[in-house]
């Protein structure tokens, strides 16, 4: 099965290779554009298929980007001429690996293993949950929000592992035929997915966004939260509803039990400073000029200074997710610098379709695509063909252009919740037995509609408020 | 820089007496400590993690009122703070049963038998320093004289 | 059909072949009927008494059968080829037997017929109560043989330890001879050549020996760490010797010293307290084998609880430990030192027990009571008692039952009670029930 895969991988981009530009029905397209093409369709394919992991077919984009493409590519491939097109310098598709955006990645890993490491997250988790008490839905929402606040800054997956390690036991002791655990257990992963929206550095697709958001687009860490967080506040409150409304709880009382105390120790201290002065820091870039990315180096290299992340600990840093974003600007640069963007764009007469069809369009082609792939990755396609839709298409360019399109587009890339395989925190939640796909599916759905319907409506306020300029 | 430290348990003073003596190598580096029982020992390593200090090796007797040895280990295993803590038991008397409890639940590194000679003692717990200071990442080289140099071979061979 | 529901009258047969005068023969007790090997033509009929048959051949001093009144014996030898009789014949007590002499198959044929019916019956039943006979004497044979083994066992162990004591009595003797001259010595260079206050401090150490717990010798180094110039390594010691930071002078090299006397002090206590400890484990071990002590007319067993308790104190303090002594209870016949262990083995037993079983509030009550004829030893506890399954085999020397090693008491401990006790022409009762576990030994005036 895995061989079909991967042969349908690379047969059909190989194929595109190899037959003449003419025959491809876009008029003026160069040798170089036809690689692209190639190389997209490979990604494509086998970010769905995926016949080997993500982040290694971002490695091949960028391998194959470098071999055919760039201006040190294989000599026998390139040759002079109008129709060979545009090559990329090969400084530029090695600087995706160390693009703004991983640094601002890096950051938010920094953080996260900073505060796992001196317990901050679960000393957090400790103190913020107490004011909710025993009344299961009291607690439910507790965890909701903790859950959501936390994935803003950590990854979803270590969010969600950390709030079921402290869920589980509780749920041994419901009532073993209340539906109402199936309700408490979702409620992390649900949590997790919408709580990632919150900051550029939530989730992937944010900072891929972010990489789309360039020029007169550009959106800051302060500005991203200022409408993603009332966003996410809105939909985690129907989300809660919705799980209580499917799943009532009969329980009578729930009893979350964690232990430990804040460290009080100088790296300690360290590390709550550290995480007050980043977060600030990225809130008030209007005052100091600094932007997130630059930020980011901060956590970084006060940690690593003062050896609160050490050499081990940098091993556990998830690589594999930095170059599956890598891979991703890697594919939006080559889209872009060649020109295939543009000229696969204004071949398609998006400007005969009504913008609301053409956003409706991205933003469901997304969330499905999402559900059954990697959110990242689905970033990683849409984004660099969105955000030239934004820019060429007129009518839009009116309801506020790429930032608008984006901006849905990565809130869509966020609703695939779906399925167990649609993200790392619901194959969590479903790994615990204790749901059904049916179960996860339920709320998933209507979660993720009213989502989008929802990111309509915030992108039409952030338009009557003047956001878009 | 965070201080390492070897805690002993045992009930009995005079076998804390001596093993606090053939260790006393160890407390230029690294801090010795003793314990009389299992529930002092538990509370100091509280106290070492509080401080962001480690609990890098933990020897402790299995017979011993209240809690026992293999109890002890048990629960140290059971605790993610001291996931990494390299555990050893030292007994005079162990049932077959005791054994496999401390291999299973205990999770122990290394088993010593009473009575035990300096020199074995003194390499087993240089295995378990180097063991620890290598899964914790801490800068090796200030400790070199104490480590295990086998162990660390093996585990920089594997590093780039 | 059966033989046996043959209708066949044994008093008919017996009255008509068994009974002429003249084959009446009486036997007095000790009289042999037949010998090995002897020519027998004549089936014996028991009228009364008691016979059995020996093999001297064969210098088996048990029989190999026996018969009593209304049975037969020569069966064998009536019947065989060569008429020889396989075994001696002889009378355990006075008998009377009439025999039958002559050819059954020339009587007539009617007579003939019935005796043969009947001597094949007769045959029959003798086979089977001698294979009984023969099973039975293979039993009592395997009870005795596992008896001696059992006792050869207890002997054997009593022989080693004894073995073990007396080389390691030695050991430990010259062990606790050359400390007693170590520290006379060490003590006379001290005394001579240091001053007041680090003599002080070595005195205490060597009386003391280590007092603070781990936990409080933590809290002391707080204290000391506020002196400046000390190091770790001093610290630690001054720490642990529990003397107070504020009876001491500040001078770095004076600390060192008073901290290395002491530690010289503590460790020789700990010394000689091991070497103590070893000499009484050995002594008890040489209770099981042989007994050293004599005997006395006037032992009072209140005194011989006062001395097992001086003993057993480190054992008691983990426990809340109530005593009652009968004043002026009767004093007895007995070996003082055997009383003490079985008061120390007793006591230490419901102690370990109450330990490992981790009891709340552990409590032993001992007492010593008198009654009528018997003066009472009494060891109560609050553990959870003894399971029904081994309380038949507690007295056997066995030394898996224990969970802790080095204290050997336990596994031995009520071997040698009951040997003591038995020695004394005592009982022991024991009655045992969760939360309550009583010994009660009772001592003959």
């Amino acid at each position: 099965m895995k061989f079909f895969k991967l042969v349908a991988c690379v047969l059909l981009p190989l194929l595109i290779l190899l037959i003449p530009t003419e025959i491809i029905p876009l008029s003026g397209i160069t040798e170089i554009e036809k690689r692209v093409i190639a190389i997209f369709i490979f990604a494509a394919l086998s970010w769905v298929l995926e016949p080997i992991p993500i982040y290694t077919t971002s490695l091949t984009i960028i391998l194959l980007e470098l071999v055919l493409l760039s201006n040190k590519a294989l000599t026998f491939l390139k040759f002079e001429g109008e129709d060979y097109g545009k090559s990329i310098p090969y400084i530029d598709i090695l600087h995706t690996f160390a693009s703004p955006i991983i640094i601002l990645f890096l950051g938010g890993f920094f953080l996260a293993m900073a505060a796992t490491k001196y317990r901050l997250d679960q000393n957090l988790a400790r103190v913020l949950l107490s004011p909710f008490g025993s009344s299961p839905k009291a607690v439910m929402f507790g965890v909701m929000l903790i859950t959501a606040i936390f994935s803003m800054f950590m990854s979803n997956t270590a969010t969600t592992a950390m709030m079921l390690s402290i869920l589980t036991p509780v749920l041994a002791l419901c009532k073993p035929d209340d539906k109402g655990k199936i309700g408490l257990l979702l409620s992390v992963p649900v949590a997790a997915n919408i709580g990632g929206i919150g900051t550029p550095i939530g989730t992937p697709p944010n900072a891929v966004a972010l990489k789309y958001l360039t020029g007169d687009d550009v959106i800051s860490f302060g500005q991203w939260m200022s409408f993603a967080v009332p966003y996410v506040a809105v939909l985690l409150i129907i989300g809660w509803f919705i799980l209580i409304f499917l799943y009532p709880i009969r329980t009578e009382q729930i009893k979350l039990d964690i232990k430990g105390q804040f460290l009080k120790n100088t790296k300690a201290y360290v590390v709550y400073a550290t995480f007050i002065v980043t977060i600030l820091l990225w809130l008030t870039d209007f005052i100091h000029g600094m932007n997130a990315y630059i930020v980011a180096m901060i956590p970084v290299t006060v940690f690593s200074i003062s050896g609160i992340i050490n050499k081990k600990d940098l091993q556990n840093i998830s690589w594999d997710v930095l170059w599956l974003v890598s891979g991703g600007i890697a594919l939006g640069l080559a889209l872009d610098v060649t020109g295939l963007a543009d000229r696969l764009i204004s071949s398609i007469s998006f400007e005969n379709f009504p913008p609301l069809v053409i956003i409706t369009a991205a933003a469901l082609i997304a969330a499905l695509m999402a559900n059954f792939m990697s959110n990242t990755a689905t970033a990683n396609l849409l984004l660099p063909l969105i955000a030239v839709v934004g820019t060429t298409v007129a009518s839009l360019t009116d309801l506020g252009g790429s930032q608008m399109v984006i901006i849905v587009t990565t809130i869509a890339c966020s609703m695939g919740m779906a399925l167990p395989i649609s993200t790392p925190p619901n194959a969590l939640a479903f790994g615990t037995g204790i749901i059904t796909t049916k179960d996860m599916a339920k709320p998933g759905i209507v979660i993720a509609t009213i989502g989008l319907l929802l990111s309509f409506a915030l992108v039409a306020i952030m338009f009557l408020t003047g956001f878009f300029k | 820089m965070n201080s390492l430290f070897i805690i002993c348990v045992d009930d009995q003073p005079e076998v804390l007496n001596a093993l606090e003596q053939d260790l006393k190598l160890f407390d230029e580096k690294f801090n010795v400590e003793v314990c009389d029982s299992a529930a002092e020992a538990i509370e100091l390593m509280d106290e070492i993690d509080q401080h962001g200090d480690y609990a890098a090796v933990v020897i402790t007797d299995q017979v011993m009122p209240e809690l026992t040895g293999v109890d002890l280990l048990s629960k140290i295993t059971g605790d993610e703070r001291f996931h990494d803590t390299q555990k050893i038991l030292l007994t005079g008397l162990a049932t077959h049963e005791d054994t496999i409890q401390a291999i299973n639940t205990g999770g122990i590194d290394h088993y010593i038998e009473k009575p035990w000679s300096k020199e074995e003692i003194t390499n087993i717990i240089k295995k378990c320093l180097t063991q620890f200071i290598l899964t914790k990442g801490i800068e090796y080289q200030s400790y070199m004289e104490y480590l295990d140099q086998d162990t660390l071979y093996k585990s920089l061979k594997t590093n780039t | 059909m059966s033989l046996f529901d043959l209708n066949i009258d044994q008093e008919a047969i017996v009255s008509k072949y068994f009974s002429k005068p003249e084959h009446e023969i009486a036997l007095k007790k000790g009289d042999i009927l037949l010998n090995q090997n002897e020519i027998n033509e004549k089936l014996f009929y028991i009228k009364k008494g008691k016979l059995s048959g020996y093999l001297p051949d064969k210098k088996i001093s048990e029989p190999v059968f026996e018969a009593s009144s209304n049975s037969f014996v020569g069966v064998y030898s009536f019947f065989s080829k060569d008429n020889k009789s396989y075994s001696r014949v002889v009378a355990d007590e006075d008998s009377m037997v009439n025999y039958f002499d002559g050819n059954p198959f020339a009587l007539p044929d009617k007579d003939s017929n019935e005796l043969l019916a009947f001597l094949f019956k007769i045959v029959i039943m003798e086979l089977r109560s001698r294979q009984h006979f023969a099973g039975q004497m293979a039993y009592e044979h395997e009870a005795t043989l596992h008896k001696l083994i059992q006792t050869e066992k207890l002997a054997t162990l009593g022989q080693m330890s004894a073995g073990l004591a007396h080389e390691l009595n030695n050991t430990i003797g010259s062990l606790d001879g050359n400390l007693r001259q170590f520290e006379e010595d060490i003590s006379n260079h001290i005394n001579n050549d240091e001053i007041e206050i680090v003599k002080k401090y070595y005195r205490i150490g060597l009386a003391e020996g280590l007092k603070t717990t781990s936990a409080e010798a933590r809290k002391a180094r707080n204290q000391w760490e506020k002196v400046k110039g000390l190091d770790k390594r001093l610290i630690k010691r001054l720490a642990k010797s529990g003397i107070d930071p504020k009876d001491l002078p500040k001078d770095v090299e004076q600390l060192e010293k008073i901290a290395s006397f002491w530690n010289v002090g503590h460790l020789l206590h700990d010394m000689k307290v091991a070497t103590e400890q070893s000499a009484h484990v050995i002594s008890s071990i040489k209770q099981m084998g042989i007994s050293t002590q004599s005997w006395s007319k006037d032992v009072d067993i209140n005194k011989t609880l006062k001395d097992a308790l001086a003993i057993v104190r480190s054992l008691t303090n983990k426990v809340d430990l109530k005593v009652n002594y009968h004043e002026g209870i009767t004093s007895i016949e007995a070996c003082s030192g055997e009383l003490v262990q079985v008061w120390i083995n007793l006591i230490k037993n419901a102690v370990e027990s109450l330990i490992n079983h981790k009891v709340d509030r552990p409590t032993v009550v001992v007492s010593t009571r008198e009654t009528e004829d018997s003066v009472l030893m009494v060891v109560e506890d609050n553990g959870i008692g003894i399971p029904v399954d081994i309380i038949e085999k507690i007295y056997e020397p066995s030394f898996t039952t224990k969970v802790r090693g080095l204290s050997l008491g336990l596994g031995l401990g009520l071997t040698i009670v009951q040997r003591i006790v038995d020695e004394h022409q005592g009982t022991i009762n024991l009655t045992s029930k969760p939360g309550k576990t009583k010994f009660v030994i009772a001592l003959r005036k």
